[in-house]
């Protein structure tokens, strides 16, 4: 018995030692993670294709603690004016200790998901409420989350998107619409347009594509012809535009004002 | 007369055990609660800011630390003893638990909002108390057996 006792009381002096040391040698390891070149951001590209827009945000870690770095998460949230736009989240690989780990993360949100949640940032420009969280455990055994709430401008492809319409010439057949906008981001806005002219009873009357192109800070600003379908044009209507399938605007036309 | 006599002999005998002790284990709990006191005046600067509810879990892991402490030297060689070392890990068990928040510790500093899991770190603090409450049995099942034996 007395063997036993002291076994247990060497194993609990063991223990102790162990549970004190584990979270200083973790604290003096994260101190090394707050130096200046630990952690560093390369440069973000932001760009739209095929209905996506993209962040890209490549970074490095160089971990020179004592112990790895595993589960790192980061998740992204979007909101504005207290409505959620998107949530992103990310599993990154692995630090191991004394290396140096180049990663990339990207944020994406398609054209489809900002028309049915927040139809307003393709025309207008705003403020969005990121919340960025970030987690991951040191030594496979504490776990370290920290997160902030930051204010990011939001600038619109389509700001100021506006159509109205011209004239009608009875002998072609052809109405003219004005279109114009403003690209405020910082990439080049392209995609195909798809213009339906109504009339006031919801029928069809004509349509039109056209292809875009237009860099970063520039505007557009075009007349559009549209073949019309003589038997069925009104005095007024609405008009659809449409991006990539998803539709961007509607508006209401009326050839005598 | 004779009875009184027995008694105030008896009573001065246990004054004779039991002053020298309770002096003992007055120094002993006076130096731990000056160590506990100086560590509170180095911490206490640098987290009454970021962490206000310090000091309430502070003073209640001292005063249990320094009752326990004194508890456990006024009972030497009795069994008691080993119901206090029984009882002092219980007591840290239950406030590691509560002070750790189950192991999820939370702080807000400026616009940032951190949070701690130590998990793992909470259940081997556990185990330790319940091995140091394991050895306080077994070391009272030993006293009582040399008691008997005597």
């Amino acid at each position: 018995m007395r063997h036993t006792i002291r076994a247990l009381g060497w194993g609990i002096i063991i223990l102790w030692v162990i549970t004190l040391l584990l979270p200083i040698t973790v604290g003096l390891s994260l101190l090394k993670l707050m130096e200046p070149n630990a952690i560093g951001f390369r440069e973000q590209e932001i760009s739209y294709s095929d209905g996506m827009f993209s962040l890209s945000a490549p970074f490095y870690i160089n971990n020179t603690g004592h112990y790895d770095l595993s589960d790192i998460n980061v998740t992204v949230s979007i909101r504005r004016k207290n409505k959620a736009i998107s949530t992103f989240s990310t599993l990154l690989p692995d630090v191991p200790a004394g290396n140096i780990t180049n990663s990339c993360y990207t944020l994406s949100l398609s054209l489809e998901e900002i028309v049915s949640k927040n139809l307003k940032l393709l025309t207008d420009d705003t403020d969005l409420d990121l919340n960025i969280s970030a987690f991951f455990r040191v030594a496979y055994v504490i776990g370290i989350g920290i997160s902030t709430s930051m204010k990011r401008s939001w600038t619109a492809p389509f700001y100021n998107l506006t159509v109205s319409p011209v004239s009608y010439n009875f002998s072609s057949q052809k109405l003219s619409l004005s279109v114009s906008f403003e690209n405020h981001t910082y990439f080049t806005m392209n995609g195909t347009i798809l213009l339906k002219i109504y009339n006031d009873r919801s029928e069809l009357v004509g349509f039109t594509e056209m292809y875009l192109d237009i860099p970063a800070n520039r505007s557009f600003h075009d007349v559009i012809e549209v073949t019309i379908d003589h038997f069925n044009i009104t005095e007024s209507g609405f008009v659809r535009i449409y991006l990539e399938d998803e539709k961007i605007l509607e508006k209401e036309w009326n050839l005598s004002g | 007369m004779g009875k009184v006599e027995v008694e105030d002999t008896s009573l001065k005998e246990l004054l004779k055990k039991l002053v020298p002790r309770v002096f003992k284990a007055t120094i002993i709990t006076a130096v731990v609660g000056a160590c506990l006191l100086f560590f509170w005046l180095i911490i206490s600067a640098a987290l009454a800011d970021w962490f206000p509810e310090y000091q309430m879990l502070f003073a209640v892991f001292a005063w249990g630390t320094v009752f326990f402490t004194f508890a456990i030297r006024v009972t030497d060689n009795t069994i008691f003893k080993y119901c206090f070392i029984i009882g002092r890990a219980f007591f840290l068990i239950i406030y590691i638990v509560y002070a750790t928040n189950g192991g999820l510790l939370t702080l807000d500093f400026m616009n940032f909002h951190f949070t701690l899991e130590i998990m793992p770190l909470l259940s081997l603090m556990i185990l330790v108390n319940l091995l140091a409450m394991a050895r306080g049995v077994l070391q009272a099942i030993e006293f009582t057996s040399e008691t008997t034996r005597e």
